[in-house]
């Protein structure tokens, strides 16, 4: 495994590829510093320049767009209370604190070290992890491959937004989606309504560049398109990194953030800022200084960098292994796959000629890992400067980004309207408070979902209960009952601990 | 903390009528979904099973959505801690028209290109994006329009070899003279 992984490395100081990849990582950190950017509209208005590219560089790029995405968002958080993501707003708490208390360099000293063990730890344990999945992967058949993008699907709309509703709603516009077109087992028009460009189905760079970066743009145009540049002035852009006493102090919290960053990345929708929320939660629960978290404790600053990178390599080997993305970003990863012709799942690790290609994609994880923590060092200073470019100008250009975009696809103008329709659908989206991610996700797995259930359902004569009856659909549909479960179970905590305290200072005098 | 205010039939309606569009066109595309052509074999599901499946769940999840906001309509949002890291990420819609005014251009924009060409589409697209987005700085809008027309163009014809519309004429001839200046044949 270890060889490999050096073919890998060596694969990834090819030129070309460690262009990409540098690429990739400024790209990555200027997204996740601009309010309303984010990481995957970075993800997806990379994604246009990598139809010409070969695969490697192409899965590259993205992929150390992703990583650089969940680190620099912290260095605007931490300076001028600006998160660049919802990712970054647990960094207000503590790591803005510590810096108006004094010592911004240090924490984002603590943050470039949360995000460099995070991000290195989470990778190993994925590599350790990909071949036992993959050689368990193979073993799926149709109801289990079904069992599989049903629990991917109900993990995301529990954790997607504040409303379940919503969320389901989401999903099912997503999955109506992927329906449109031609059948694959009849041969059927579905949903056509006889409009030509319907019939070859709705193009995946579509639904992600209409929704991901175009309905964000919109929506940023109705909140006034303003950032806070009063604010942005005169600070002191170093970073001071933590001695090695002092992270042995709080080696509890590495660690526990570190094991609850890597295991959540791997359940679907629980992307980076769910993590990072999460992480600073339980260290909120069971931290030593839990009850001086929010005064500028490293603990604080630590526990969401370190959840929010580590998630990244878990979501990426559900990816490569089962061809499940997981997030928003891995979503366009694998749009990114599938316009290259490459198909993930556990075939490419059985494949010496795609085993390489995979050995890649893991040592690039570990390269994007210290190359955003190098970059962020060095490179701070020139990095933030990206907020002074005005909103309305990076606007206009990322308009630009998403039509051509969208045309260079097929070099088809139907593909643009295309993108103009979803975009608005993600404005609406935005503006009624539906999430997007469960649609985008919806969209993707759609048609793997209903492939693999129509199988079932034709091998099992129309029996329905052979989604719970072999142990790993049964164990992933039991799953998927307690994701959906979730949001209530949730609700009725918070209820119950609303209502104690009333009901204890109800019974004192 | 909740807060509660004055409930009027039109303020249930406004909150139910995003789950009320979604139940009309439910129920459209479960009617489509009833009349899909194809060869029926017996014993077998037919191309209508999966996109009714996921229609069902769509009405019976808009209902419930639509009487739930209803009944809620007047009870305002919950106030969390950290409401005010909230309203930095998302913050009030204060421009809806603007974004209407935006998606027409965009849509005009769409319309001329095949006639104007790319680059003078594109440099009075980007110049009125930046207009709307509270860019009003009249020279560097010119500047900046021409430069994102011309680098858009230069990468994407030159670089990843997209062939952008040209235009009709006498437009087009803007765009072979360009073209040929960037080294594009």
């Amino acid at each position: 495994m270890l060889l490999d992984l050096a073919h890998g490395f060596v694969q990834v100081f090819q030129p070309f590829d460690l262009l990409m990849l540098v690429v990739g990582l400024l790209v990555g950190m200027a997204v996740s510093i601009m309010p309303g950017l984010g990481l995957v509209m970075g993800v997806v208005l990379a994604l246009p320049f990598t139809y010409q590219m070969p695969i490697e560089p192409s899965i590259i790029l993205l992929t150390a767009i992703y990583f650089a995405g969940t680190y620099a968002g912290c260095f605007t958080a931490i300076l001028y209370r600006i998160p660049g993501e919802p990712m970054d707003v647990p960094m207000l708490w503590d790591g803005y604190t510590m810096g108006r208390r004094g010592s911004p360099a240090k924490a984002l000293g603590w943050a470039l070290v949360a995000a460099l063990i995070g991000g290195l730890v989470s990778s190993a344990v994925m590599v350790v992890l990909a071949d036992p999945m993959s050689e368990i992967a193979l073993k799926f058949d149709s109801p289990d491959y079904f069992a599989a993008v049903f629990f991917g699907l109900t993990t995301v709309v529990a954790l997607a937004g504040k409303s379940m509703v919503n969320s389901l709603i989401s999903l099912c516009i997503g999955l109506l989606v992927a329906t449109v077109g031609i059948d694959s087992i009849y041969g059927t028009q579905r949903f056509t309504f006889g409009v030509p460009i319907l019939r070859d189905g709705v193009q995946l760079v579509e639904v992600l560049v209409g929704m991901y970066g175009l309905g964000e743009v919109l929506t940023r145009i109705g909140q006034g398109l303003r950032v806070s540049h009063a604010e942005t002035g005169g600070k002191k852009v170093t970073t001071h990194i933590p001695s090695l006493r002092e992270l042995l102090a709080i080696k509890t919290t590495l660690f526990r953030s570190t094991v609850l960053g890597t295991l959540l990345g791997i359940v679907p929708g629980a992307g980076a800022t769910i993590t990072a929320f999460i992480s600073y939660g339980v260290e909120k629960q069971y931290g030593r200084r839990r009850h001086l978290l929010g005064t500028g404790l490293p603990e604080g600053i630590v526990a969401p960098q370190i959840g929010a990178t580590a998630s990244v390599a878990g979501h990426m080997i559900p990816l490569l292994t089962l061809g499940l993305p997981g997030s928003g970003a891995t979503a366009v990863i694998l749009a990114a796959f599938l316009l290259h012709g490459v198909q993930p799942g556990p075939m490419l690790f059985e494949e010496p000629s795609s085993l390489l290609m995979v050995n890649t994609i893991l040592a690039s994880m570990f390269a994007s890992v210290v190359g955003m923590c190098l970059l962020g060092f060095l490179w701070i200073r020139v990095i933030v400067k990206v907020l002074t470019i005005p909103q309305g100008v990076l606007s206009a250009i990322v308009v630009m980004f998403c039509l051509v975009g969208a045309y260079a696809n097929r070099n088809n103008m139907s593909d643009v309207w295309m993108i103009v329709i979803f975009g608005v659908l993600g404005y609406l989206f935005e503006k009624f408070k539906f999430p997007v991610s469960p649609m985008v996700l919806g969209a993707i797995l759609g048609p793997v979902g209903e492939s693999s259930f129509m199988r079932s359902m034709i091998a099992s004569g129309n029996d329905w209960t052979v989604f719970f009856k072999g142990p790993i659909c049964g164990t992933l549909m039991a799953g998927s009952l307690l994701a959906l479960s979730y949001p209530l179970i949730r609700q009725f905590l918070s209820a119950r601990r609303r209502l104690q305290p009333v009901a204890s200072s109800g019974g004192s005098p | 903390m909740t807060s509660d205010v004055p409930v009027t039939p039109i303020r249930r309606l406004k909150a139910a009528l995003p789950y009320v569009v979604v139940l009309a066109v439910g129920a459209f595309l479960y009617h489509a979904a009833d009349t899909f052509q194809f060869e029926q074999v017996s014993g077998r599901i037919g191309p209508g099973a999966w996109p009714k499946l996921i229609l069902v769940l769509l009405l019976v999840t808009a209902l419930w959505g639509a009487v739930s906001s209803a009944v809620h309509a007047g009870k305002a949002a919950t106030t969390e801690p950290g409401g005010s890291d909230e309203a930095l990420l998302h913050p009030p819609e204060i421009y809806p028209h603007l974004v209407w005014i935006a998606v027409g251009v965009t849509l005009g924009y769409l319309l001329l290109l095949p006639i104007v060409g790319f680059f003078l589409g594109t440099i009075a697209f980007v110049a009125v994006l930046m207009y709307l987005g509270h860019f009003r700085r009249p020279l560097p809008i010119a500047v900046l329009s021409v430069a994102t027309s011309l680098a858009f163009m230069f990468v994407f014809m030159r670089v990843v070899y997209v062939s952008l519309p040209v235009g009709t004429a006498p437009f087009n001839r803007v765009s072979f003279a360009l073209m040929a200046a960037i080294g594009v044949h």
